[in-house]
């Protein structure tokens, strides 16, 4: 019976492979690449005397681009973008091998379930990382082309220091906490619904208009606020924003996080292991 | 090719129970299949082949009842169960955006297989080392099924399934796959073979079974299940005529027009009586033969007397 790591081989293999991994890096990285060259021409142009960026207001559109903050922007651009894209390719790494078949095909070819859909979510893993990654060396090379291009120095000093990289890395962690739960509730949704329109469509609307739903509950109030807690959506987004979290704070979005984390991958894993990998039914 | 007498059977089927809320998908199926054979697994559509084959592989589970190959529940020992055997459910189901070869690529690797001469083998095997570098996604339905049937070869099995295997192919691709499955017979391998196209089953099948609305109606020996069925095919003048007279002899269980014959539902020895009995009424007999059992008139015999009790 194959290895954990065989089957992780084959899925990145297969991932790799797959046009639709590549569409949706291209969409990810054209989409950051227009963003930044956006806001450099909108400096540039404000640099040459055009009335929309200048003054307090323009150097405050400048530190959004340049270091030390600019690097917000690409881990931001790779969270946010980042996080729809990798729900898509959650979806369509079990949604797509339902619909052709291609599951059926390799347990019987002696694969495991359990192993197999942990290599699939490995493989999930290792591709929010990679987004991620990516992100930060786009925030961290726009800002800097962002720099040379508006005839800025690097601003090194304050850039290349300690608090600087602490900040960077608390950044990259919260986004990969955050892209890796909605990628694993749109693996987990398309399990159980066995559809990949379903797994991406119910996906963006838990992140989407959960958001919405949970900024209106939470301004309703104390109780509100509380209520609003119970969704993953104010954890999540208490976590990528919050800036002087307490203990008590730490404690609720954790409670939050990995207990729907453990009963997404509880469901997955149960609703796997049971499937039935014939779509003819009773043919 | 012969059959085994010793060791377990290749498959095993004992009160096997399948329900899709209350739909009784497969109801309480006991059967065995020799190894070594070529297995028939008959229905018609909806008869509840398909989630059998679905039970026995594990990719259903079931209700009741067990499932075993060569011996091994498929409940509790799925992987022994699976070290011998190869199987084609449903349709060939592969990666569109990669090629066959690499499609077999990956599955061997899933199935511990290094050797990629076996990869060459398989192809080659099914007729397909031409066309092994193409996407899957453009293959004609007869390609599909031979990568299909190529997958299942991989594993080198003693018990190859298929699952309507030549489900969607034109008459040319339907005697390609039947070769094959007679060359794959030939070879020493147990055969289970799910169709409704008897007359492929009557070709290359030495057993079957009959599954009707998830309940076994028939299974034995194909030359078992055909027995007795035979007819008495007589060409004579005034048909009609005849067959009212032929229908009044007490050996004659009963009588139907076709293509100028009569086929005569009665005991081949009574042949000689029939002709005579004929002649004295005057009739002109210019040919009386039998007419072979077909597994299709024993089918229909079958199916529909159950519908019948349905």
């Amino acid at each position: 019976m194959a290895s954990i790591g065989t089957l992780f081989g084959v899925e990145l293999a297969k991932i790799v492979r797959r046009p639709m991994t590549w569409i949706l890096i291209v969409i990810l990285l054209g989409f950051t690449v227009l963003v930044y060259s956006s806001l450099i021409l909108a400096l540039v142009s404000g640099f040459e005397g055009n009335v929309t960026v200048e003054g307090a207001e323009g150097q405050s559109f400048k530190d959004m681009i340049l270091l030390p903050d600019g690097f917000s922007l690409g881990i931001g651009l790779a969270q946010g973008v980042g996080s729809v894209l990798l729900a898509i390719l959650a979806a369509g790494t079990f949604g797509s091998e339902y619909s052709w078949g291609t599951l059926r095909t390799m347990l019987l070819m002696r694969a495991d379930r359990v192993r197999l859909l942990i290599a699939k979510l490995l493989v999930l893993l290792l591709a929010v990382i990679v987004v991620i990654l990516v992100g930060a060396a786009i925030g961290l090379f726009g800002s800097l082309v962002a720099g040379v291009v508006v005839g800025e120095s690097l601003r090194t000093d304050q850039w290349l220091t300690a608090s600087f990289f602490r900040d960077a890395a608390r950044q990259v962690v919260i986004a990969l906490i955050y892209s890796t739960f909605w990628t694993l509730v749109a693996a987990a949704l398309t399990i159980v619904t066995r559809s990949l329109a379903a797994g991406i469509g119910v996906t963006m609307a838990a992140l989407f208009v959960g958001d919405f739903t949970t900024s209106i509950i939470a301004g309703l109030g104390t109780l509100g606020r509380w209520i609003s807690r119970i969704f993953p959506n104010t954890a999540l987004n208490t976590l990528s924003t919050g800036t002087d979290l307490v203990a008590t704070d730490w404690a609720w979005i954790t409670a939050n996080l990995v207990g729907y984390t453990a009963l997404m991958l509880a469901i997955a894993v149960v609703r796997f292991r049971r499937m039935n990998m014939i779509s003819g039914g009773g043919g | 090719m012969g059959l085994s007498q010793h060791g377990p059977p290749a498959i095993e089927f004992a009160g096997l129970t399948k329900r899709f809320d209350t739909f009784v998908a497969v109801d309480r199926l006991t059967f065995s299949v020799p190894a070594g054979s070529v297995f028939g697994f008959l229905g018609p559509n909806g008869a509840g082949k398909t989630t059998t084959i679905g039970m026995l592989l594990g990719l259903i589970e079931p209700d009741e009842g067990t499932a075993a190959i060569f011996g091994h529940d498929v409940r509790t020992d799925l992987p022994a169960a699976l070290a011998r055997t190869g199987a084609l459910v449903e349709r060939p189901s592969f990666y569109p955006y990669l090629s066959g070869r690499t499609n077999l690529r990956l599955m061997a690797r899933i199935a511990g297989i290094d050797d990629p001469k076996r990869i060459d083998a398989a192809l080659e095997m099914v007729d397909l080392t031409a066309r092994a570098n193409a996407n899957f996604g453009g293959y004609s339905q007869g390609m599909k099924q031979r990568l299909g049937i190529a997958a299942a070869l991989l594993l080198e099995p003693d018990l190859l399934i298929l699952d309507e295997p030549t489900n969607g192919l034109d008459p040319a691709g339907q005697h390609e796959i039947r070769s094959l499955i007679r060359d794959l017979a030939s070879a020493g391998r147990t055969i289970f073979l799910s169709s409704h196209l008897l007359h492929e089953v009557q070709e290359i099948c030495t057993h079957v079974a009959i599954i009707h609305r998830g309940t076994l109606i028939a299974c034995g020996p194909l030359s078992e299940i055909l027995a007795g069925g035979e007819r008495l095919a007589i060409r004579v003048d005034r048909l009609e005529a005849a067959a009212e007279l032929l229908r009044r002899l007490p050996v004659v269980r009963g009588v139907e027009e076709e293509d100028g014959h009569l086929l005569v539902d009665a005991p081949v020895d009574e042949a000689a009586a029939l002709n005579r009995a004929l002649v004295e009424a005057g009739f002109a007999v210019s040919a009386l033969g039998v007419r072979e059992s077909r597994l299709e008139d024993r089918f229909l015999a079958l199916t529909e007397a159950r519908r019948g009790e349905g």
